[in-house]
């Protein structure tokens, strides 16, 4: 049984089930609420609804086929996710310094485009739980271009699981880069149109000033990563602290604020998109120099032929064979690999035995962390405080579960 | 981090002049462990570096159960770098091992922007590890989720109960000797021939006669 605080058998105290079917609760997140009339007593999230093994099925496939499952975990940027595991595997297999930057600059536009997704449906999702109904419609506008994209590089609009071990899947298609130049030409003026609806709005600050405040030290302490982290004055962001795919070769500011409340951490995202736009528009600019570049290691074992080739050149139709048969096989070892997701420090662990399939991955879910801390946000507040808290941390349950 | 190697204060590694390296009967030279590491095995000489493939660079130290909450206490508070955050908490199961399960903690410090990882193994009927609750709150729920998956329990632990699988759920479903659930599935040739059955447990892409 869960346990609430030692007051429970009170009679004045209620308790309130909050979820899992409840739209505010993002999900299918379930909080166990005491309440002394409607201020919060004590606080228990209850997560494992949408627990669906995702960890013991990778140990069952060969590290080719674990990248589809990568996208299911966090469902809104499944790029990241799937960066995330293959630079595990990337570092397992020895080749992280051999990806060509082709392959690179297109994953960090892909990236970025996909944090701008997130933190849209995030902020369209938190504006409604707090009674803002337009930015909702706004942002699911804009996120609809990013999906275009999306379809139009990979032919699906979410689970893109283009990323490969040592590269990516296919080269850009022509006209991509005109169109994701489109999107961001176009993207600040949107960005302006959501802050002017929301960030001087009086409802909107008062619903989100001085809520769900956590110092700097506890922030560390409960392990925060991410905006949330930042929006308590901490300036950590993986891309910068451990860059990957040569985000060190990108000009971007990593957005913070020292309030440490809900508000703190929604002007912490809005930032966030901006600088996004910043390392997308650098992006492109490094795609021309590296046009006719082959996009993947060119390593037989690990990474498949060129289409072409297997046509005409035996060894890569064997290569390719072997590639679709067993998969790629790596010494025994392990490799943690860490990306910043939308949501904080996402982190892939990959242990191998020496066969072709994972011996483990561990997945580390930055929300699985940032939502222990929820009761400590919500204590003592009020009912409709949990909602803000709930927003402003931007948990995504297929991520919690996994 | 730099790695400082060991080799240059211990002199039985230098080369004497006048002397040809075959004539002096030379040990093997100690191995050079990065910085921070040295300064726990300095420390905490029960502590060791495991002879495995770490791909990803990041120091690593294996340490005993019962020293793991002193040594961690004093890497937060003491040692310098300080290393101030807890990032991950992982468990893994290596049945054919002596300590079969395997608890994995990766450390930060927020100062010096370094990595540590220690491993912590237990083994037996009922593996236990103390808990860091008491050092970071951060290790509550990953915590729990080992004890829910693999079964470890963590000594000192103010909540330990399942958290992502059902609460009357048995077994441990990352365990190595756990089945991965799934259905049987029936594959027809043709629609008057033999059905194919593949029994569960049996191979994901089993070959069809």
């Amino acid at each position: 049984m869960v346990m609430l605080s030692e007051t429970r058998t009170d009679q004045d105290h209620m308790i309130l089930n909050m979820g899992p079917q409840h739209p505010s609760t993002h999900g299918v997140l379930r909080l166990l609420l005491e309440l002394d009339g409607e201020t919060i007593v004590s606080c228990a999230p209850e997560i494992g609804y949408l627990h669906t093994g995702i960890e013991k099925t990778i140990e069952a496939r060969n590290y080719h086929q674990a990248i589809v499952l990568t996208d299911r975990t966090d469902y809104l940027c499944p790029p990241i996710n799937n960066l995330c595991y293959v630079l595990a595997c990337e570092k397992l297999f020895g080749i992280e310094k051999d990806v060509p930057e082709r392959a690179q600059v297109i994953r960090v536009i892909m990236s970025e485009l996909t944090r701008i997704a997130s933190h849209l449906i995030w902020l369209g999702t938190h504006a409604l739980d707090l009674g803002a109904t337009t930015p909702f419609m706004y942002c699911w506008r804009e996120r609809e271009q990013i999906l275009a994209i999306n379809e139009f590089y990979t032919g699906v609009r979410m689970m893109t699981s283009f990323t490969r071990i040592g590269g990516v899947l296919a080269d850009v298609p022509d006209g991509f880069e005109q169109r994701v130049a489109d999107f961001v030409r176009i993207m600040p003026r949107r960005i302006d149109e959501y802050e002017a609806l929301l960030t001087k709005n009086p409802i909107f600050v008062d619903r989100t000033r001085g809520i769900g405040k956590i110092s700097r030290e506890d922030a560390l302490q409960y392990g925060f990563s991410g905006p949330c982290l930042r929006g308590s004055g901490v300036q950590f962001d993986v891309r910068v602290k451990f860059p990957y795919c040569g985000y060190e070769g990108y000009e971007f500011d990593v957005p913070y604020s020292n309030d440490g409340d809900v508000y703190a951490r929604y002007l912490v995202r809005i930032r966030e998109m901006r600088e996004s736009l910043r390392i997308i528009d650098q992006g492109l600019k490094k795609l021309p120099a590296t046009k006719g570049q082959w996009i993947r290691v060119d390593n037989p074992r690990i990474c498949f032929p060129p289409r072409e080739k297997i046509h005409t050149s035996m060894e890569s139709l064997i290569h390719h064979f072997k590639l679709v048969s067993e998969g790629p096989v790596p010494q025994s070892g392990e490799a943690y690999a860490c990306v910043e997701s939308p949501r904080g420090e996402l982190g892939t662990y990959v242990f191998s035995d020496g066969s072709n399939k994972p011996q483990r991955c561990r997945i580390h879910a930055p929300s699985f962390v940032n939502l222990q801390t929820l009761p400590r946000l919500v204590e003592g507040r009020l009912v409709a405080d949990v909602v803000a808290c709930i927003g402003s941390i931007d948990i995504i349950l297929g991520e919690i579960d996994r | 981090m730099a790695a400082t190697g060991r080799s240059e204060s211990s002199p039985s590694t230098q080369a004497v002049p006048g002397q040809t390296p075959q004539a002096q009967p030379v040990a093997a030279p100690p191995p050079v462990y990065p910085e921070n590491v040295q300064k726990l095995l300095d420390r905490f000489p029960d502590c060791w570096v495991p002879d495995w493939r770490f791909a990803d660079g990041i120091p690593t130290a294996a340490v005993q159960p019962e020293q793991i909450v002193e040594i961690v206490r004093w890497l937060r508070f003491e040692c310098e770098p300080r290393f101030d955050v807890l990032v991950d908490v992982a468990g893994n199961h290596w049945p054919e091992r002596e300590f079969p399960f395997e608890v994995t903690y990766i450390l930060h410090s927020l100062e010096f922007n370094a990595r540590i990882r220690l491993k912590c193994s237990a083994g037996g009927e009922e593996p236990a590890i103390p808990s860091l609750t008491g050092v970071w709150p951060a290790a509550t729920w990953p915590e729990r989720e080992i004890y829910d998956m693999f079964g470890v329990t963590f000594e000192g632990h103010p909540d330990l109960r399942r958290i992502l699988m059902p609460e009357d759920w048995e077994g441990h479903p990352l365990r190595k000797d756990f089945p991965l659930g799934e259905e049987p599935i029936e594959f027809y040739r043709q629609p008057e021939g033999p059905s194919i059955t593949v029994p569960a447990g049996g191979d994901i892409n089993p070959t069809i006669p």
